[in-house]
């Protein structure tokens, strides 16, 4: 089964004038799947439309035209929802809870039992390397810190679906290489990792599948075992100047 | 049920560790200074100015406090983008919309209880003999809070910007007790475009003469089912409202 199918999804804005309003089309029908228990990078560079595809996939934007499923739930759904686990670009947290009532408020609304909560989030927090810092006010986090915060309540419910938007983004080369071996590891537990990115070499040494979207559309998806090792950037531009032109 | 009880838990922690306490402590100061100010003043009256003026600087801060608190209570979520983390999940938005209302809800009345701790210490303190009347009173001033709370929200979730919720339901609140003059008028109208106005105002701004046991104070009728009738449905009506709102919203 595929863990996300996307027919034809299509997302325009409109932005509400007095007279006429605006529309913008930021994503345009695009199609494709990801297949269960691998590693999926989206890239594009920015503006091209990949956190308004990854917003409607977790129901927070409404698609104009098209459909979208998670593992054969139409999205959205709150069965599409229980399947996901998100880390957005920057951890959009709350700065007044500690890591423990944070990691207790994302595990509770995501259905983990009372029972295995506890034990849960130290699980997580031990992954994280937060442990210490548990009773800490997230007001009182560094960047880095936060950022594992993030990587902790995507993780507390054990979804099957990782969507990461610009995991990499920020990052010191130790940061860049924890996330590595995180979404590594996520892969290793059978979970399926779609993420959208600009930093192509990290896309490159971790994933099975790439997709290039430029404008809102689908221009290619590279399989990075049928191409030469170091040459997915050289492919990226080409796709993108291609597209200019 | 146990998804809107998790998001009524940390809106309460968020209102307590962030804003609330800081409207009481004024509050404090300003109970205290009006006692010290009307001890030396008042004479024999000190203690029913003291007692009027309390409820009503509770009746001020509380329904203030109600207003700023909704009006933030989903805009500040939406413009810090924290709601991602908790739509992403699986909540239905109505929930989300409770669990917050109420917690709101639950703060507030808190904060009430402090502000009427506070004011009835004073006021034992000056030799006044405790009165049911100012309970019912207080019971009063709670659900002119509830209601107010149910129309900022709304407002909050109408509009984009907090200032044109927080003036709209400023708005609604001064016409609340204006019920009365506002049926008055509707019936000296002679033109029926405005009489229809004027009357479709009066049925949907909240009447808080319903729940103005203060001003009855000496004659307080005690039978509270059309106070609490009135508020529970008007209340229901706004969330329902609210409800359909928040599901169309994008973020």
């Amino acid at each position: 089964m595929n863990a996300i199918e996307m027919k034809n999804l299509t997302k325009i804005y409109i932005k509400k004038r007095l007279l006429k309003n605006k529309k913008f089309l930021a994503v345009d029908n695009l199609s494709f799947n990801v297949a269960e228990g691998e590693i999926f990078g989206f890239l594009g560079p920015n503006g091209s439309g990949k956190t308004t595809t990854i917003k409607t996939l977790l129901g927070l934007l409404y698609p104009s035209a098209g459909e979208c499923f998670i593992f054969g739930e139409k999205v959205p759904s709150l069965a599409s929802l229980s399947k996901i686990g998100y880390l957005p670009e920057i951890p959009y947290l709350y700065k007044y809870l500690t890591a423990k009532e944070i990691l207790s408020l994302y595990g509770s609304v995501s259905g983990v039992p009372e029972t295995v909560l506890v034990k849960r989030i130290n699980e997580v927090l031990e992954t994280v390397k937060l442990k210490t810092e548990k009773d800490t006010r997230l007001g009182e986090f560094s960047k880095g810190m936060l950022q594992r915060v993030g990587v902790a309540q995507a993780i507390i419910h054990q979804p099957q679906l990782l969507i990461l938007d610009e995991p990499f983004t920020g990052l010191d080369p130790i940061g860049l290489k924890d996330m590595r071996d995180v979404i590594l590891k996520l892969k290793a537990e059978g979970k399926t990792v779609f993420f959208s990115s600009h930093i192509i070499s990290e896309a490159e040494k971790i994933c099975s599948r790439v997709a290039i979207i430029h404008k809102g559309k689908l221009l290619r998806i590279v399989e990075i075992t049928r191409i030469k090792p170091g040459s997915l950037e050289n492919i990226f531009i080409d796709e993108i100047n291609k597209a200019e032109n | 049920m146990k998804n809107i009880f998790q998001i009524m838990r940390y809106t309460v922690k968020e209102n307590i560790r962030h804003k609330i306490f800081y409207v009481l402590i004024l509050f404090a100061f300003a109970i205290i200074g009006a006692d010290i100010l009307f001890g030396v003043l008042a004479g024999d009256e000190q203690v029913r100015l003291l007692l009027d003026m309390g409820m009503v600087a509770i009746e001020i801060f509380g329904l203030l406090v109600a207003i700023f608190v909704s009006v933030s209570l989903v805009l500040e979520e939406i413009e810090s983008k924290t709601i991602y983390l908790l739509l992403s999940r699986p909540i239905k938005r109505t929930e989300y919309i409770l669990g917050r209302y109420f917690g709101m809800i639950l703060t507030v009345g808190i904060g009430l209880l402090i502000m009427v701790v506070v004011h009835l210490g004073f006021l034992l303190a000056i030799g006044w003999k405790s009165e049911l009347a100012y309970f019912y009173s207080i019971f009063g001033i709670l659900l002119k809070i509830i209601l107010i709370s149910t129309v900022a929200l709304f407002f909050s979730l109408f509009s984009t910007s907090s200032v044109a919720s927080i003036v709209f339901t400023i708005f609604f609140w001064i016409l609340g007790y204006l019920g009365t003059e506002i049926k008055f008028l509707s019936s000296k109208m002679v033109n029926i475009f405005l009489k229809a106005v004027i009357k479709f105002f009066f049925y949907i701004i909240p009447n808080f003469q319903y729940l103005n046991f203060r001003d009855r104070y000496e004659n307080i009728d005690y039978l509270m089912l059309v106070p609490i009738t009135y508020t529970l449905v008007y209340s229901i009506v706004c969330l329902i409202l609210c409800s359909i709102l928040f599901s169309k919203k994008e973020f």
